[in-house]
């Protein structure tokens, strides 16, 4: 990377700065946004994303993945999987995606992060726009925004009605991962999951051996806030079953 | 002994608003009326508020011609202070006795209402009760409904005041299923026309239903209610404006749709001839969506519930055994609409099942599989943009679709186009093509809405007027039908041939050559199945 030319980009990681692509935390997810929609999932251009790889479909979504740290931390776990990061905000998109370009340029053994990418999506309107039924095995939902106030509750990225959504695009045995450091919000979201008939909550085993909860707090940005400032983080991790109506 | 005390009006006119397409000249004699009605003859002073650029300004150049004093806000809320204010001053200035009449549901203008009363003021209180509660609406010595007072207005032609008619939109038909009745929405009225007696229902409807064995219908008004109404008597079932409703096969469920994407179920429990009784009284939650819903549908065997919603896709979703609890799988969704989508019909016969057909604005009528969700083909109607009426200053037309319906046990589908006097006849069995291209002679009738009737087999169909005006009676709602046996369509019925004759046609059209129904409003639905 010349650095007289990207400033936005460090000298010597060759990697983009977060400074550069600094943005409001909150956006409005029920507006609707001018960015292009793909028609159907079979409209979705995988080549553009993954353009190493063909003949696969994405099987994990990190919704609201702002600057990318999880996305980043499951690509080397899962390297035979495509993920694909969620993001409402344009500035942290294009951030997103020069990392990991730059990443992909400078990698150490040549093919390593192939296999992530990112949108900029509304991910509370779109999901069934980008997946088809059963296509995602893990959707991952980090600190999402908490709404506070009650009126605000719709807006919440979990809710019962929003979780009729995401089990259409989660097949049977996927896992939906949550995790929040706001008391409220967290009981909130167990809750959701109890009360869908469509998932069921993991057991501690489960939990203790699924390698990907300990990335839940400390593989992005907002988890190393919270273990900084010694905060609690309340996690929620449930299965989606099959449901005979 | 007459009452001749001076009457002061206060309208709020974006509180109590006027529905779409009612003639602004006729408010005036609506009040004045509804006055006469409670026994109040004295002289009557108007005063209107309304937000700047919220009503068109023709409608409020009209509403002002009549006399009343209009003051142009600039934002809601300084419409009710401006009235709270308005009445303050005028209690200083003026004496009892008089009749203060305040049109408007805001809650807060209760204890002002009550200090006219004290002071030895005749109060009036005209509200839509699905914006207002019990606080204002206890404490006048009168209360009205806006719907009455507006219903009871007679009409007015524009012409005699130098102003023209106005453009007005699509009606709706909606034929029970075994022919026994014709409803039609006509603005403010809902006209029924049984074909053993009449009945003329007057609420401000949006949409309505009939359930498939044709002993109830439910309707949603633009005034807040979700009404059933059987053949003897009727039941609120909700309070809300509901934009859709769909009824289940054996009459098992009705479910409605609000403004906030939220589906309602209530479960209707031992339907007779006599009684409609929903059990629990209350509507439960089935599902909610993340954007509007526009149309709702139940497939035609009762497992599945469609709703098409402003994200332009229409999704699936299994009903359940128990729905009170709640519809939480998913079947499928369908997505490839590019526009809103306005019309839903199945195609169920014994070759080919779980299949609909779904007409939208983007110039296209599409087939899918219910349970898999897949787009399975289009049919661009866009090449009938050759035969629609254009006027030289309007851009090239879209071809909108309108209505449609399917004509059971065959492959076959009837669709209403926007402007084209005409229908189409599609063919879809594995693919859909026009079949056939069908004009209807005589005055330029454009159908807005079609219904197919099973048992006497007649397509029925309304048009609204058409702009510029072609035929001699440009304001009048028009019904025509058209035979439908075997799967093919024969001539138009004349007006005679109609069952029913020209006496259901008078009821449903009111009375062609005075009159002038200048007013027609709603947006058209299908009617329950065959």
């Amino acid at each position: 990377m010349d650095s007289k030319t990207k400033p936005t980009f460090s000298r010597s990681t060759g990697l983009p700065r977060k400074k550069f692509f600094r943005a409001r935390a909150h956006s409005n997810p029920l507006s609707d946004s001018h960015f292009p929609i793909p028609i159907s999932p079979s409209h979705v251009d995988l080549s553009l994303h993954f353009p190493k790889v063909s003949s696969k479909k994405t099987e994990f979504a990190d919704i609201g993945c702002g600057f990318g740290g999880l996305l980043i931390s499951l690509a080397t776990l899962f390297p035979e999987t495509l993920m694909i990061g969620m993001e409402l905000r344009d500035k942290v998109t294009e951030y997103v995606k020069e990392l990991i370009l730059a990443l992909r340029k400078t990698s150490s053994g040549g093919g390593e992060y192939e296999n992530i990418s990112v949108v900029r999506t509304n991910s509370m309107k779109y999901v069934p726009n980008y997946f088809e039924k059963g296509q995602l095995s893990k959707m991952f939902f980090l600190f999402p925004d908490p709404h506070f106030k009650e009126k605000n509750h719709r807006r919440r990225v979990i809710s019962v009605d929003l979780l009729d959504e995401y089990a259409y695009v989660l097949g049977g045995g996927g896992v939906v991962y949550t995790i929040t450091d706001v008391e409220e919000l967290g009981e909130w979201m167990r809750s959701c999951l109890e009360r869908h008939p469509m998932f069921e909550a993991l057991t501690q085993e489960e939990l203790d051996s699924d390698p990907v909860v300990e990335l839940l707090c400390n593989a992005t940005e907002e988890g190393q806030k919270v273990a900084r400032n010694g905060g609690q983080t309340f996690k929620a991790v449930s299965r989606r079953i099959a449901y005979v109506s | 002994m007459e009452n001749r005390d001076p009457i002061y009006v206060w309208w709020d006119i974006q509180s109590c608003r006027l529905p779409y397409g009612y003639e602004p000249l006729r408010v005036h004699v609506a009040v004045k009326s509804a006055m006469r009605n409670l026994g109040f003859f004295g002289p009557i002073d108007y005063v209107a508020v309304a937000v700047k650029g919220w009503s068109y300004g023709d409608t409020l150049y009209r509403i002002e011609t009549t006399g009343f004093r209009i003051k142009r806000e600039y934002a809601w809320q300084s419409c009710s202070m401006f009235i709270r204010n308005n009445i303050s001053e005028w209690m200083h200035s003026h004496e009892p006795p008089a009749v203060a009449v305040i049109i408007s549901c805001d809650k807060g203008l209760g204890s002002l209402v009550n200090r006219l009363r004290v002071e030895g003021f005749k109060t009036c209180i005209i509200y839509v009760p699905a914006f207002t509660s019990d606080r204002l609406i206890s404490v006048p010595n009168f209360s009205l409904l806006w719907s009455d007072v507006l219903a009871n207005a007679p009409l007015v032609d524009p012409r005699e005041y130098g102003l023209p008619l106005r453009e007005v939109r699509a009606e709706a038909i909606y034929v029970h299923p075994s022919q026994k009745s014709v409803a039609v929405t006509v603005g403010m009225d809902l006209r029924v026309f049984d074909l053993m007696s009449c009945r003329k229902d007057s609420t401000n409807t949006r949409v309505i239903r009939y359930g498939a064995s044709g002993k109830f219908f439910v309707c949603a008004s633009n005034d807040g209610w979700v009404n059933i109404w059987s053949a003897e008597s009727w039941h609120r079932l909700h309070t809300m404006v509901a934009l859709a409703i769909a009824i289940r096969s054996n009459d098992s469920h009705v479910c409605y749709a609000d403004t906030r994407g939220d589906v309602w179920v209530v479960e209707l429990d031992g339907i007779d001839e006599c009684k409609v009784s929903p059990s629990n009284k209350t509507a439960r939650l089935l599902f909610r969506s993340s954007s509007i819903v526009t149309k709702l549908d139940f497939s035609p065997d009762g497992r599945y519930i469609l709703s098409a919603d402003g994200d332009f896709k229409i999704r699936v979703n299994v009903f359940p055994k128990k729905p009170l609890e709640g519809a939480h799988e998913i079947q499928s969704i369908c997505l490839g609409h590019k526009a809103s989508i306005t019309c839903i019909a199945f195609v169920w016969n014994s070759e080919v099942t779980e299949r609909f057909l779904s007409g939208s604005d983007d110039s296209t009528v599409r087939l899918w599989d219910i349970s898999s969700g897949s787009l399975l083909h289009t049919c661009d109607i866009s090449t009938m943009a050759e035969y629609i009426e254009v006027n030289e200053s309007e851009p090239p037309a879209q071809v909108k679709v309108t209505d449609m319906c399917t004509i059971p046990n065959s492959s076959l589908a009837i669709v209403a186009i926007q402007r084209f006097p005409g229908i189409l006849l599609l063919s879809c069995t594995t693919s859909i093509s026009i079949k056939k291209v069908i004009h209807i002679p005589g005055d330029s009738f454009i159908p807005t809405s079609i219904s197919l009737s099973g048992s006497m087999k007649l397509l029925w169909m309304v048009s609204r007027p058409s702009n510029p005006p072609v035929s001699k009676h440009p304001g009048v709602t028009r019904v025509k039908a058209m035979p439908c046996i075997e799967a093919e369509l024969s001539s138009i019925l004349g007006d005679d041939q109609i069952p029913g004759g020209t006496k259901l046609l008078e009821q449903l059209q009111g009375k062609v050559p005075t009159e002038d129904c200048g007013e027609c409003s709603t947006r058209s639905h299908e009617s329950g199945n065959v």
